[in-house]
């Protein structure tokens, strides 16, 4: 026997990567979690080199990452390749979670794969976030503010909490230098995370977009996915170039080439691009405590899909109505995108307000009662015929 | 009978039935699989891909815009709404109006 199918680690990579048998039908939506894992390689080989000339002190980690960006060979791509790559990692995980939704993936037997999923996603938010205090500038350093004073909201022991996240009574030394210690480990955290991915992904293979088990239709992996997955890859990596060499900041914000400065607050704090939909949430309620448990909510709330998606279905495909809800919600994304990056007045206030609203009734009641509508819509169409014959 | 219970109660794979290996795969046995095909000389498995791409493209694509376009129009009313508002609220023309309406202006 080859040794590719008998060995006993090679036999792994060939149940996966090689021999694996995958449907023959699944498109070209099926190829980010690819790309999702070449973006975690990535990111993992830049940081690695990125450590080796940055210093964690509040004094230097500003001054460390020019000294990057003018000085090291290449740093300036490490860095630039390490910052944009962060967007494109949401960028595809967000395609990846929307495809999950319009098939949906989250259905029985998929239920472990897609929980995996949920708490990959909380991780990956944390170690980017983590990462973008790093370079201490004007953001870094209020976002951080912001985003740690959240657990004050916590009652009785929230703000003692705050302070031993701190390490201090404010976000100083010690908490960028516990930051970068765990910006360092979190993605390798998320590498064990992607392996749990993939361990429950292999129990019952892929979903597919007819959403029906497909076990009589099935091509290996290798070479037909390989060089599927391949032609995204190359062009992910040429999109990356060329925001790379030509547009490395567009993604960013300028705030963050002002070193960061405890005596003056910016004008507004925003946080990245990615986490803006969730700081939408956050700030549309009055409340903190109950903003924060929202934020954290509207993560958590998708766990709650295999319970409340009562369709017979599987997927949106064969699904009008929710083909519609679907795009609702995609649009409804964007519109919380755009309001937590406005300042909270009249008329953003609102509108963040009924999206946020909208949000949480998607999964709670738009969901469930378009999959009541549907089955009963099929079972009345079927009655009627056989009562007529 | 709900049509759906054919699939949930024969043995039929579905979506709990765990996907094993090739050859056994949990499929009913497969039948009829051609071992053999045309000569790779008269195979032509490139034949009309361009404008199959074009044309099948463009028709998929277009049985799918009423569900995409609604969502994304409404979303740009909303936005553009929003900018023309608050354009207005801070021109001289909406602090004049908040001022006349009671109250001064932020």
């Amino acid at each position: 026997m080859r040794l590719l199918k008998s060995q006993a680690i090679l036999r792994l990579v060939n149940s996966y990567m090689v021999d694996s048998p995958q449907p023959a039908n699944i498109s070209y939506l099926w190829n980010f979690g690819s790309l999702l894992g070449v973006c975690l390689i990535i990111q993992i080989l830049t940081g690695v080199f990125l450590a080796m000339h940055y210093t964690p002190h509040v004094d230097f980690a500003f001054n460390s990452v020019e000294h990057i960006m003018r000085d090291v060979n290449a740093g300036y791509i490490l860095r630039y390749t390490h910052a944009n790559v962060a967007s494109f990692f949401f960028i595809f995980v967000y395609c990846h979670i929307a495809r999950g939704l319009y098939y949906s993936s989250y259905k029985s037997p998929r239920v472990m794969l897609w929980s995996i999923g949920v708490i990959i996603l909380i991780v990956m938010m944390a170690t980017a976030f983590l990462g973008y205090v790093l370079p201490y500038g004007q953001m870094s350093l209020w976002g951080a503010t912001v985003i740690t004073n959240l657990l004050s909201a916590i009652p009785v022991f929230g703000h003692d909490l705050v302070e031993l996240i701190w390490g201090g009574f404010s976000v100083n030394n010690a908490t960028l230098n516990r930051f970068f210690s765990l910006h360092f480990l979190l993605p390798f955290v998320l590498a064990a995370l992607v392996v749990g991915h993939l361990l429950a992904l292999h129990v019952h293979g892929s979903n597919n977009p007819n959403g029906i088990s497909n076990n009589g239709d099935r091509i290996p992996m290798h070479p037909y996915f390989v060089f599927k997955d391949l032609v995204t890859i190359f062009a992910f990596l040429l999109v990356l170039s060329v925001m790379v060499f030509y547009y490395p900041n567009v993604l960013g914000h300028s705030d963050n080439y002002i070193p960061a400065n405890p005596m003056s607050t910016p004008a507004s704090i925003v946080p990245e691009w990615y986490l803006l939909p969730f700081y939408a949430i956050l700030r549309s309620i009055p409340n903190k405590l109950l903003g924060v448990i929202a934020m954290f909510g509207s993560l958590l709330i998708l766990l709650i899909l295999p319970l409340t998606d009562l369709s017979r279905i599987r997927g949106s495909q064969f699904r009008p109505l929710m083909r519609l809800a679907h795009w609702f919600f995609i649009v409804n994304f964007f519109i919380l995108m755009w309001i937590g990056a406005c300042h909270p007045e009249t008329p953003y206030l609102e509108i963040g307000q009924a999206s946020t609203a909208f949000y949480f009734l998607w999964f709670l009641v738009i969901v469930p009662v378009i999959g009541i509508i549907e089955n009963t819509a099929m079972d009345i169409a079927t009655i009627k015929k056989e009562n007529l014959l | 009978m709900r049509p759906t219970q054919v699939r949930m109660l024969s043995e039929m794979p579905n979506g709990k039935h765990y996907m094993g290996w090739w050859g056994d795969m949990g499929s009913l046995p497969q039948k009829g699989i051609i071992q053999y095909s045309p000569s790779p000389y008269r195979q032509r498995a490139m034949a009309h891909w361009f404008s199959n791409y074009l044309f099948n493209g463009f028709r998929r694509v277009a049985t799918h815009l009423p569900f995409v376009v609604p969502p994304f129009a409404i979303g740009y009313g909303i936005y553009a709404y929003a900018k023309s508002f608050d354009a207005y609220q801070s021109s001289k023309a909406g602090h004049i109006a908040a001022m006349e309406k009671g109250g001064g202006h932020h």
